[in-house]
């Protein structure tokens, strides 16, 4: 008997327990240790400490919460922005340069991937202190008087996260331009095409998808980050992670935080049905 | 004669591999030319020197007698077809055709038409809003030749166009391709490997053989007249026998087994090292033994049909094997596997090369 398929799998097809029946350990595990807990979890938001939508227009409708959502959402933005702007040439530069150069940076990119989180954000606290190496460089040089007020800034949470993003727009990206047929250039450049036409209409709606892609992980990633906004961000900059973390850890509040859970799911969800239908194109589908 | 395209000592090579040597050819306008040969034989590179995708390390290329080179290839007004499949996967067929036209900033209707004139020509017409991931291979590269001479192009470049596409389909548009080039008078370069395809296409071929032009001529001169063992062997598959030139003026000479034939064309081919021998399978045929001096007496030793000719091979002494093709018209009964036969072959049809 082989190990391997020999037939292709038709989930359409055969009885109910045969085409899925594999997935049920998989589907147990889930449900018990995510599903039910976390809809225990949004469960409370309507419930306690009475039923309602009493958490919901405590959300939506206090200035302070409202700015919070204003924060995450202005964070994920300029995260996914920076990602994809510096990821691009990145991911293009992996994709054309000979091995002997991609290959360092390529290093240099899943040694930082596999590097602890914390210690990666933590690193940052150290460059970006007022007594950091950029600070002391600056103050050396006599560039400024004072050192500048890097940390706990929207600037230190931006860097922070681009950093640990990066690597999702770059190896896709990566992978989907070393995909691309060389010969389609050729063909682009013999029609008359100039490199920057040849880019506008050729090469970026070839790799648009796994652009838009991985600009919506990026930006769902980042919608409910925690440990980088929390050492890095500031208190007036706070961000719904950090809320909810809050909430759960030192108000004690589950209702709340459960509805702030909520809204981040459902805000997520969205996201991933815009981008399942932006995929949607015709040329894909034969 | 004034040539159209010529390449002078054109020469390029790449991390020290030597790709094309001291090609020189002139090409006229309107004429359809291929450069056939094995792979590696420097054809395809050509080709891509002329469109410009590759830099030649020494010559020159010139169209009317002046230099292409300093001409960016996206200003060359060439057209091409690539082996690949290189339709834009996220146009269409008609914005596919139109691309290159738009790319050149022409008026709305002129697009409209110029588009509509080449669906027409490639007769795609019905299939003009599908997208290439829609369509076969074959229906691709139609599209493609459509795209590239929607502009008009002096030169048509083509890079085994139909290398991807199955026998019936590549004759399809085989006779396409004829078709776009007896309607539009565009002078095609077309670089295949396969000799049939070179044949039936060509008024000129090229040979190429490892980055040198090996013969040049027409289908007939080459298929008759080749210059070379190389020639020899690339068409046509041949039969080769070491022989002794025993008068060259007369072109006698003498065959393995002793006897002499005389009236055989001796040609200095400088491919081998001994003289060669060369029987096209064709000019073979079977004799009654002992006949006369320009036979061999053997066994066959396989045959195959194949439709209105049968294909032998014959062992010989000396541990040769003769390779020939003869016509069935179903009247004689044609000699088994393992049979004794006599073969005859024509020496004014062979040629000794030297």
């Amino acid at each position: 008997m082989s190990i391997f398929p020999t037939r292709r799998l038709r989930v359409a097809r055969g009885p109910w327990l045969e085409s899925y029946g594999l997935l049920l350990p998989g589907l147990i595990f889930l449900a018990v240790f995510f599903v039910i807990p976390l809809c225990l979890m949004l469960m409370l938001s309507f419930t306690v400490p009475s039923l309602g939508l009493e958490h919901y227009r405590t959300l939506f409708f206090t200035s302070a919460y409202r700015r919070i959502f204003a924060n995450t959402f202005l964070l994920a933005t300029l995260v996914t922005a920076v990602s994809l702007a510096l990821g691009l040439p990145v991911a293009w530069f992996l994709a054309i340069a000979p091995r002997r150069w991609s290959q360092p940076v390529q290093l240099v990119l899943i040694l930082s991937m596999w590097t602890n989180l914390l210690a990666r954000t933590y690193a940052w606290v150290v460059l970006l202190q007022d007594t950091g190496p950029i600070n002391q460089t600056l103050l050396a040089l006599h560039l400024i008087a004072e050192p500048l007020p890097l940390m706990n800034s929207l600037f230190a949470v931006t860097v922070g996260m681009t950093y640990i993003m990066l690597p999702f727009v770059v190896f896709p990206l990566r992978n989907r331009i070393a995909m691309l047929e060389p010969a389609l250039f050729q063909a682009a450049t013999l029609c008359g095409a100039s490199r920057m036409t040849s880019f506008r209409r050729i090469f970026l709606p070839a790799i648009a998808t796994t652009l838009g892609s991985a600009g919506v992980s990026v930006f769902v990633m980042s919608l409910g980050y925690y440990v980088t906004p929390s050492l890095l961000g500031s208190e007036s900059r706070m961000v719904l992670a950090e809320l909810i973390a809050q909430l759960v850890q030192s108000v004690l509040d589950w209702g709340l935080a459960g509805a702030a859970a909520l809204v981040l799911l459902v805000m997520t969800l969205f996201l991933y049905g815009v981008q399942r239908r932006l995929n949607r194109q015709p040329h894909t589908t034969p | 004669m004034t040539a159209f395209l010529s390449i002078r000592n054109l020469h390029k090579s790449y991390h020290g591999n030597v790709a094309v040597q001291n090609v020189s050819l002139d090409i006229r306008k309107g004429e359809f030319v291929t450069f056939l040969g094995p792979s590696g034989s420097g054809k395809s590179t050509t080709l891509y020197v002329i469109a410009g995708l590759m830099s030649p390390t020494g010559g020159d290329v010139l169209v009317n007698g002046r230099t292409i080179l300093d001409v960016p290839s996206n200003h060359r007004n060439i057209g091409m077809v690539f082996q690949k499949y290189t339709l834009f996967p996220n146009m269409t067929v008609r914005e596919n055709i139109a691309f290159p036209l738009v790319v050149r900033k022409r008026p709305r209707d002129e697009i409209e038409a110029r588009t509509n004139e080449m669906l027409r020509l490639v007769r795609m017409e019905q299939l003009a809003g599908r997208y290439p991931a829609q369509m076969s291979g074959g229906q691709q590269q139609r599209v493609a030749i459509a795209r590239a001479m929607v502009y008009e192009p002096e030169i048509l470049l083509m890079d085994e166009p139909l290398s991807a596409l199955d026998k019936k389909l590549r004759e399809e548009i085989q006779g396409e391709i004829k078709r776009v080039h007896e309607r539009t008078g565009v002078t095609i370069l077309y670089v295949t490997h396969d000799q049939e395809e070179a044949l039936r296409l060509s008024d000129r071929i090229i040979l190429f053989n490892t980055g040198r032009v090996e013969q040049i001529g027409t289908c007939t001169d080459l298929y008759t007249s080749p210059r070379s063992r190389f020639a020899g062997q690339f068409l046509g598959n041949s039969n080769f026998m070491p022989v002794e030139i025993m008068d060259a003026a007369a072109g006698t000479i003498r065959l393995p087994g002793g006897a002499c034939v005389e009236n055989v064309r001796i040609c200095d081919s400088g491919d081998v090292d001994h003289p060669l021998l060369m029987m096209r399978p064709e000019d073979l045929t079977f004799r009654k033994a002992g006949d006369c001096a320009s036979s061999f007496d053997g066994q066959v030793r396989s045959s195959y049909f194949l439709g209105n000719v049968m294909n032998y091979e014959i062992g010989i002494p000396g541990d040769y094997t003769l390779t020939m093709r003869v016509y069935i018209d179903g009247t004689e009964h044609p000699p088994q596997t393992g049979d004794r036969v006599s073969v005859g072959w024509l020496p004014h049809k062979a040629i000794v090369f030297r």
